[in-house]
């Protein structure tokens, strides 16, 4: 029952708000958000030995699955359950949402309850991605949570409000319409193997792997096209900039901190499972395009005088890192990419309640209007400048963490890894991230510096805020300073997060390594019949075994 | 630096390249430390030159002298810096030697001043001081070393200490000698927190005890550590400070310097040769100071008027004030193309990306729609006409089908 009591409380207490009266909605929500955050980490108090098999059902949930037989026919039942990763981002999700209510208290005047019903919907819908365990609760709850997060851009957004919007919901949705033809042809050719209808992830993750190469190929096309797009890689990125400038703090800080997740988490919970061969083959094209996304966007970051939009750009580049890590195909990269996730949620979700808070006093977050805060917000300026550095990934912060365990495991992916994992990826890949790491601090300092020091310079129109103090009030030190706190903490204490994640790591990429040294060797046995051309194409030699080891080691 | 000795071991050149980087980014930094009139920023050149010289022990492979001088420069320059730090406190942002002078003579600035001495003399490497005997370890191992080059390279280390007491001197000299004059650093004084009225004459405020107390202390650790260079040490007879070296991970480093080398100085061991050499070129530099920033205050300007109106020195200063163009180089070189590079990419993401990729595929299905438009322009003989076409071509597809069957 645990994991439906999370995806029904804030849908509670969006009901609350609904009753409630205007002025009674944000605090309905911080309860209600609070009351979630508690009941999440009651959930995680129960996680056995925060180790786990590949799934781990929840005691009880297995009974739940048969009291919600949606279609018995064709095998449509809802499942829930979740591992420590999904966990993880789910813990990810119900901290910041409380943050995002403080920070949206006085922020949103109008049409206040909407608002924070919204919200909540958003909520359930970020966390019902990750406990789904069947594909169809998975593809409902991730083109759910466009809905939400389109009122949220569409009503209380900036200027550009309905372009953004727009651009924001069709252009994801038809990406992720690909993703669910992907996993429905994954789901039939199941049932015409099998003769059993079943949409459960466990049964289409053990069965993908036994289709042929060019069938994952295109499976692997199809979820990215929907994957992608929400990651997002270049070049499939251009609504994120767009729409994280526009959004309402609340929004910004949503779709930076988990909306982004949800590509990610799919990219780890379908594309690593589901489609080895094509991984295997066709991992480091979009490590290439991970790569050019990290030092393309960089370079764009340093030329942006809106703010917003600085930090927009700069998740493009740090999405990067975290698809570099998983694409690393070794624990340490899949550990590193998994941190990232969290580390870049905590680091830029705080930078935008930062921002939001700025701009709810002056009106304005262009680096060419304002500047040399530290003297007026000394608070702000502190908290800033710790999330500032996350994101830089400065050592002693968590940023630090995920960033170097993801170039680790990029650099140690190479054929002939001593870890026992071969890669795909190798140094270069890890030299040129490397390099994003050099621009990322070039930016981020870059802003800090204008923002935060020098003269002071405020926009010319400014005039003081009547309800809120030149400095932070103690309602936003508490939805600030938890997140900048937490990501000092995870900067010097990473060790219980990654031996969360580090044996489903290990499952997850189990069948990869002997999939890897095939795969290379096929390539030789290619690069050899060159010479002797009568020999047999390599792959279709290889690809009948590797299918069968993939299926063996489930 | 065991990487670096390994190198070495192969046949490599790598330690050499060391040193001789070291040794001129010491010559490069102290000229520029000569010409500049912020004090502090005199201090931060004067730590790049001093790195200069670490570095130039770390490639000549005496890592004794080159820790040996880590440790008393951080005493010392720790020193010069808060003795900086305590002037620009007292007088309202002042960092500009031509602003300030005679601050001996005002009430309150002993301990700055004295303790400042000593830092400056240590600085400069003046005999007997904690830098004098670390520098010339450095140096000495420049005439040790193998090779004619290296004899170059401690020429060149031994014409930047020359400087180095130079150009620290000067601070002193301009600073705490003379005639007594300052006044505020304008920018700063507009954000004074002690608020001095503008029509106020300025009144600098003395260091208190506190700031006093640490200067002293970081004093007496620099006399300490001059005095450590002597004192016998737990292990045999060495001295103290080279056994705390010789048993911490850098001396794994000094186990290989070519120790036992016959190569003379002046006929001497270099070791000797050099506390007379350095110690001469460092009075001659505080000598210059004295005459041209202590004795006679005028003749500085003098010289650098004199300079400047002879076309073929005048590049000189001119390149040494503006710190020989590092900065502007750097500009020119990586940041100004990066940054037109972002910002052609920028372009880009906004027309080709976003606007001709998206934008364009976004358009598709309404261009789609265009084209159809015009046919459900609501006049009704157009649907009748449409209509009737397609029955026909219904009714042509189903008598070729029956007359393929019937044939």
């Amino acid at each position: 029952m645990s994991l439906w009591i999370l995806l029904l409380l804030p849908l509670v207490t969006a009901a609350v708000i609904a009753l409630g009266g205007e002025r009674r909605a944000r605090s309905i929500a911080l309860v209600g958000s609070l009351a979630t955050l508690a009941w999440a980490v009651f959930i995680a108090m129960q996680f056995p030995h925060w180790s786990a098999e590949q799934w781990l059902y929840w005691p009880g949930l297995e009974q739940i699955e048969d009291q919600f037989p949606v279609l018995p026919g064709i095998g449509l039942r809802l499942i829930l359950g979740v591992d420590s990763v999904s966990l993880l981002l789910v813990l990810l999700n119900v901290i910041l949402m409380p943050a995002c209510v403080l920070g949206s208290w006085t922020a949103i005047a109008e049409r206040r309850r909407e608002f924070f019903i919204w919200l909540m919907v958003l909520s359930t819908c970020v966390s019902g991605v990750f406990v789904a365990r069947d594909v169809i609760s998975f593809y409902t709850f991730f083109e759910a949570s466009l809905v939400p997060g389109f009122f949220m851009l569409a009503i209380y957004g900036g200027p550009d409000r309905r372009h953004a919007s727009f651009k924001f919901f069709i252009y994801t949705f038809v990406g992720s319409l690909f993703m669910l033809l992907a996993l429905a042809y994954v789901a039939w050719q199941h049932a015409e193997a099998t003769g059993v209808w079943s949409f459960a992830i466990s049964d289409l993750t053990t069965f993908a792997p036994t289709l042929s190469a060019s069938e994952q190929g295109w499976i692997l096309l199809a979820l990215l096209a929907g994957l992608a797009v929400k990651v997002p890689l270049f070049p499939l990125h251009t609504w994120l900039p767009l729409a994280h400038n526009q959004a309402p703090t609340a929004g910004s800080v949503n779709f930076a901190a988990v909306i982004l997740k949800l590509g990610l988490y799919g990219l780890y919970v379908f594309v690593l499972p589901m489609t080895p061969l094509a991984v295997v083959e066709w991992g480091s094209t979009i490590g290439v395009f991970a790569v050019i996304g990290i030092i393309y966007a960089a370079l764009i970051c340093w030329v942006q005088t809106d703010v917003k939009k600085l930090i927009a750009y700069s998740s493009v580049s740090h999405m990067g890192f975290a698809v570099l890590g998983l694409l690393a195909l070794n624990p340490i990269g899949l550990q590193g990419s998994v941190f990232y996730m969290l580390s870049h949620g905590f680091a830029t979700g705080g930078l935008f309640l930062c921002i939001g808070m700025m701009y709810e006093r002056y009106h304005s977050k262009d680096l060419t209007e304002i500047g040399g805060l530290a003297r007026e917000m000394p608070v702000w300026t502190c908290l800033f400048i710790v999330l500032v550095f996350a994101s830089v990934a400065l050592p002693g912060t968590n940023g630090f963490v995920s960033e170097f365990l993801c170039l680790i495991g990029t650099f140690t992916s190479v054929p002939d890894a001593q870890s026992g994992y071969p890669g795909i990826l190798g140094p270069w890949f890890a030299l040129s991230a490397a390099t994003g790491m050099v621009l990322g601090a070039i930016y981020l300092l870059y802003m800090t510096g204008k923002l935060c020091f020098g003269p002071l310079r405020l926009p010319a129109d400014h005039h003081d805020h009547e309800e809120l103090p030149k400095d932070l009030n103690l309602r936003e030190i508490c939805a600030v300073a938890p997140i900048a706190l937490a990501c000092l903490v995870f900067g010097f204490v990473p060790w219980p997060i990654l031996h969360a994640v580090e044996p489903v790591a290990e499952t997850v990429l189990a069948p990869y390594p002997a999939l890897i040294e095939a795969h290379f060797e096929s390539l030789k046995e290619a690069e050899s019949g060159l010479a002797e051309t009568d020999s047999p194409p390599a792959n279709v030699a290889t690809v009948e075994p590797i299918g069968t080891i993939a299926q063996g080691s489930r | 630096m065991p990487l670096f000795l390994l190198n070495q071991a192969d046949g490599g050149h790598a330690l050499e390249v060391v040193a001789w980087v070291g040794g001129l980014t010491a010559l490069l930094a102290a000229t520029i430390a000569m010409a500049q009139y912020d004090i502090k920023r005199v201090m931060a050149y004067s730590t790049v030159s001093q790195l200069g010289y670490m570095f130039m022990g770390l490639g000549l492979a005496t890592s004794f002298g080159a820790c040996y001088h880590v440790l008393t420069h951080a005493f010392f320059k720790a020193l010069l810096f808060l003795c900086c730090g305590a002037v620009m406190h007292g007088f309202g942002g002042q960092l500009d030697l031509r602003k300030l002078g005679g601050i001996r003579r005002v009430k309150g600035w002993g301990v700055v001043t004295w303790t400042m001495l000593i830092g400056s003399l240590w600085l400069a490497g003046l005999p007997g001081t904690a830098g004098y005997f670390s520098k010339d370890i450095i140096l000495a191992q420049a005439f040790i070393s193998d090779g004619a080059g290296f004899r170059v390279l401690g020429w060149i280390g031994i014409a930047t200490a020359g400087l180095t007491a130079y150009y620290t001197f000067r601070v002193w000299f301009r600073v705490f000698t003379g005639p007594t004059h300052f006044k505020p650093d304008e920018s700063h004084h507009d954000h004074d927190d002690h608020a001095h009225g503008d029509d106020h004459e300025f009144h600098p405020h003395a260091p208190g005890f506190r700031i006093n107390l640490v200067l002293s202390v970081l004093a007496l650790g620099a006399i300490f550590l001059a005095v450590g260079y002597f004192l016998p040490g737990g292990w045999g007879s060495e001295p103290w400070v080279y056994s705390m070296i010789e048993h911490s991970s850098a001396g794994t480093a000094l186990m290989l310097s070519p120790e036992g080398s016959h190569a003379t100085l002046f006929g001497y061991d270099p070791h000797i040769s050099m506390y007379f050499v350095s110690g001469t070129v460092g009075l001659c530099g505080l000598s210059i100071a004295f005459w041209l920033h202590c004795a006679n205050r005028k003749a500085a300007d003098g010289l650098r008027t004199r300079m400047l109106g002879q076309a073929w020195i005048a590049w000189v200063p001119r390149a040494m004030e503006r710190k020989w163009y590092v900065d502007e180089v750097y500009l020119a070189t990586v940041r100004f193309p990066l940054w037109i590079t972002s910002q052609a990419l920028y372009v880009f993401d906004r027309i080709v990306v976003d606007g001709i990729a998206v934008n364009g595929t976004a358009r598709l299905p309404r261009l789609a729609g265009e084209i159809f438009r015009p046919l459900y322009n609501g006049v009704l003989q157009g649907y009748g006409a449409s209509m009737a076409g397609g029955v026909a071509l219904v009714l042509a597809w189903v008598v070729w089908v029956w007359m393929r069957g019937g044939v």
